[in-house]
């Protein structure tokens, strides 16, 4: 830390007062420049008025719930019978966050790499956003996730945890996951994504609030030589990558890859500023992404490294900066260094262990007018280090599946720092070095041939805010062949992270981790072979909620203070006729209260979705298409936006040729118009979303 | 879709009644997978519950053997599945080809991913002979392949293009085909 908790604090209030000099600036949730409250903060503070009076909250349903029941521990699979061999669980639970069997007692959504191609998902959001119970909404800078109803403009999706490969991607400074080009891994490297909704901490611990999302990424047989692709696309966008990955017969995998996307953006119009050319801004939406991605693996050994680096124009004046000044800009930087072996020790009990190492660069620029006709730039930032270890093993025993395990994370640096440039006003650093450790158990008990008990819990220990103990339960009934019920309770937690705890001086440094208990009942269906239905009601109960307040004075803290209880039904229908034609279509019912009152911003009550992929000619040509409706939601200016439907197409083709393959697709296919609430930092309640744009791309193996 | 696709998915059959059809679960995820050594067990299984023409080579072989064309998925899980054992009271040899002017007209033929670009090649190769071809590529069935090995949920599955067998006259015992998936049906193929 540069300064005492104390000069600190006195700094800050400087810095309000200068601030009051600046006119129409800053409360900005990444920089300082928010210590000084102004303007904006007066809707901050009525943000945290009509929090405590609202709500929050949630929806889910779900596809793939689990049937692990007979897990068979053979001495040798040779002298079982067939039917025995197909009801083995070829991944056990040793790689214990890369299996959804280890997770039965939640409810699970599947996307596949065949999936991500036939729909041409540009990003994690454009997958997360087809299932039950999920909204992305996005600023033009940043990307958010909406789980189960809660989606606070201005949260940076610290409630739902994201793994790669079963290590952790949020920071250790805002512990943020990334869906949008500044998610780590590319799309077109997904093996597939579990969406695990629920409370996740009896195993995986903080952030694993509303839901986990671990992204499994491709091996290297898979591509069995190169691959080059390009990609145009409307807005200026080009894209290209080039990937080798093989496995050699002496058991070597590898593979490489590197990727990058360059977009100029659109010209757009924002009527909040029509005093200032007209609203129009252009050349300030640019987009620059460079990915790299590589994994070897030996046997059970496997070494991954990842690397993003996304800078994005931002052409929304947000925290008060100059309209139209194409310096604003952020660049954010993740990189993701871990090395994991995995054995089996006898049939019976699987060991996993890992170590990792994370890193993560936020870098705003963020022009102000700091007197008539003098602009000043405000620099704004963040950087993390951490590290963790972790040993889990899976024990199988008579009607025993036991899983356990133990982890650590240590924080090696954890800055946020806030200066002018060439402008006297004061800036500041804050640093940290947190630590946090966790054990977590967890037994899957068959109690009889139609009865499952799941029992597990987790306990976690916090530098910061002491112990946290979390318990999942789950009840599995087969009723009959094609019927199974499950009841599901489960708790979980989130500490607060660095920023909410160290960025603003106000902030009591006592801040609490916040709670949620959700029980949650399930009725799974198969209506033939490849026919599923899955109806789901659950309650969710938070408290604790993390907030931005403001004082009288209008300078910014975090504190606990919302409770949110809220209802949800969901009802979703899989069809999957494998190499055919599949479909999903979900409703979701989300109803989200605090003490009684309304509903919370950017809460949609009513989402449908569906999704389908069919061949057109044989294997070679596939149509995508997929919906999704979300009902209006609140703004944090107390306005509301409507209620939209978009729809996407695309056409892939596969082996054109012998090596080549092609896609086509239309996004936002009819044009719809429409915006998603806009957080505090900006003048506008409501931020336009992209029309109708195209992609078109090639790629080429060898 | 539905309508379609179930035209096209053919007889319907077994449905595990738990086994909702989820996306197929990636390949070996390190040392833990059981996923070869099952589908090791498979072949042997499939070796087992067949009967093959009575004047066919393989019929009258003093051995079964079960072939591996291209990378070999399976490690030493094979061979540890196979040792010892006896099918119909033959013994068990197991072999691997790396080009396909090296392939034979095996009992049981497991033609590695990468290798299906080339199945209308490795059939043409078989020139009609009863061998039973096991694929684990999309399609394999559909493209005139014996058998497809897949993963649903976590577990393995097969599916069996029944017209391809009857055609080589490969008598398929009914306890194969209580298990498999479905029954594909083709009109491609060896």
């Amino acid at each position: 830390m540069m300064f005492g908790e104390r000069a600190d604090l006195q700094a800050a209030s400087v810095f309000g007062k200068v601030c009051l000099a600046l006119g129409n600036s800053t409360r900005r949730a990444r920089g300082p420049a928010g210590r000084c409250g102004l303007g904006r903060q007066v809707n901050a503070a009525r943000f945290a008025k009509r929090l405590r009076g609202s709500v929050a909250a949630a929806l889910v349903l779900a596809f793939g719930a689990e049937s692990t029941w007979a897990q068979q521990a053979p001495d040798t699979l040779a002298d079982l019978t067939l039917e025995e061999l197909t009801e083995i669980q070829l991944v056990s639970a040793s790689s214990k966050r890369l299996q959804n069997p280890r997770e039965a007692p939640s409810v699970v959504s599947v996307v596949t790499a065949v999936e991500i191609r036939q729909h041409g998902y540009r990003t994690l959001g454009d997958i997360l956003r087809t299932l039950p119970g999920f909204s992305v909404t996005s600023d033009r800078n940043y990307t958010y996730l909406g789980v189960r109803g809660l989606g606070l403009p201005g949260d940076y999706n610290t409630r739902i945890l994201l793994l790669v490969d079963g290590v952790r991607t949020n920071d250790n400074v805002y512990s943020e996951a990334f869906v949008a080009h500044e998610f780590v891994i590319d799309p077109d490297l997904i093996e597939r994504v579990e969406v695990s909704r629920g409370p996740g901490a009896s195993v995986y611990g903080d952030n694993a609030f509303f839901a986990v999302v671990n992204v499994v990424t491709r091996r290297g047989g898979e591509f069995d030589g190169g691959r080059i692709s390009a990609a145009g696309a409307s807005f200026g966008t080009w894209s290209g990558q080039v990937t080798y990955g093989r496995k050699t017969a002496g058991g070597l995998e590898f593979l490489a890859s590197g990727t990058v996307l360059d977009s100029s953006g659109q010209t757009l119009t924002f009527p909040e500023f029509s005093a200032t050319n007209g609203g129009v801004v252009a050349g300030a939406d640019t987009e620059h992404v460079a990915r790299a991605f590589a994994s070897v693996g030996y046997e059970g050994f496997t070494f991954q490294a990842a690397h993003n680096e996304r800078r994005k124009g931002i052409p929304t004046a947000s925290y008060g900066t100059i309209f139209g000044d194409p310096r604003s800009r952020t660049r954010d930087e993740l990189t993701l260094l871990s090395a994991r072996y995995e054995r089996a020790l006898g049939l019976r009990l699987d060991f996993s262990s890992r170590v990792s190492f994370g890193a993560y660069d936020y870098h705003g620029v963020y022009p102000y007018e700091v007197e008539p006709s003098r602009s000043a730039i405000n620099t704004d930032g963040a950087s993390g280090r951490w590290w963790g270890a972790e040993a889990s093993g899976t024990f199988r025993a008579g009607d025993h599946t036991l899983l356990f395990g133990g982890e650590y994370q240590g924080s090696l640096r954890q800055r946020q720092h806030s200066e002018y440039v060439d402008y006297p006003l004061p800036g500041f650093v804050v640093d940290n070095r947190d630590q946090r450790f966790g054990l977590y158990a967890q037994d899957d008990i068959r109690v009889g041939p139609r009865v499952r008990l799941s029992l597990g819990a987790r306990f976690d220990h916090y530098d910061d805010v002491g112990g946290q103990a979390n318990p999942r339960l789950g009840l599995i009934v087969a009723a009959n062949k094609a019927t199974t019920l499950k009841l599901l309770y489960g708790s979980a937690f989130r500490t607060p992270n660095e920023y909410e705890q160290h960025y603003y001086p106000l902030t009591h440094p006592d801040l609490e981790a916040e709670t949620i208990k959700t029980l949650e009942a399930v009725v799974e269906r198969s209506l033939g072979a490849h026919t599923r239905v899955v109806g789901s009601v659950f309650g969710n109960r938070i408290r604790q909620l993390i907030v931005l307040h403001s004082t009288e004075a209008e300078d910014l803290f975090f504190q606990n203070h919302d409770d949110v209880d809220a209802l949800g039904a969901e009802l979703a229908l899989e069809a999957q006729f494998r190499g055919r034609a599949t479909g999903r279509m979900s409703y979701s019912f989300q109803r989200a209260r605090t003490d009684g009152a309304q509903s919370l911003p950017n809460s949609p009550r009513h989402m449908l979705k569906a999704n389908v992929a069919v061949p057109i000619a044989g294997d070679r040509l596939w149509a995508g298409a997929d919906a999704q409706y979300v009902s209006s939601r609140q703004t944090p200016a107390g306005t509301t936006t409507p209620g939209f439907a978009v729809a996407n197409l695309t056409l892939s083709a596969r082996r054109l040729s012998r090596a080549l393959e092609a896609s086509a697709s239309v996004y936002n296919l009819f044009d719809t118009r429409y915006s998603d609430p806009a957080s505090e930092e900006h003048l506008q309640a409501t931020i336009l979303q992209d029309g109708r744009s195209f992609r078109l791309r090639l790629a080429w193996s060898f | 879709m539905s309508s379609r696709g179930r035209q096209l998915a053919g007889t319907v059959l077994c449905g595990l009644s738990m086994a909702w059809a989820s996306p197929e679960v990636s390949r070996a995820e390190g040392a833990a997978s059981l996923e070869y050594p099952v589908k090791a067990a498979f072949l042997l299984n499939f070796a087992k519950f067949t009967e093959w023409p009575p004047d066919s080579p393989q019929a009258v072989a003093e051995s079964v053997s079960i072939c591996v064309f291209g990378d070999d998925p399976f490690g030493l899980a094979l061979d540890k599945t196979v040792e010892g054992r006896l099918v119909g009271g033959r013994p068990i040899v197991l072999r691997r080809y790396r080009s396909l002017a090296d392939v034979e007209p095996c009992h049981v033929l497991f033609i590695a991913k990468p290798e299906s670009e080339r199945l209308p090649l490795v059939f043409a190769r078989l020139g009609g002979q009863p061998v039973i071809t096991v694929g684990e590529s999309e399609g394999f069935t559909r493209r005139g392949g014996v058998i497809e090995l897949s993963v649903e949920n976590n577990r393995a599955r097969f599916e069996i293009n029944l017209r391809v067998a009857e055609r080589l006259g490969l008598g398929l015992s009914s306890r194969l085909l209580a298990v498999a998936r479905n029954f594909a049906t083709s009109t491609e193929g060896h």
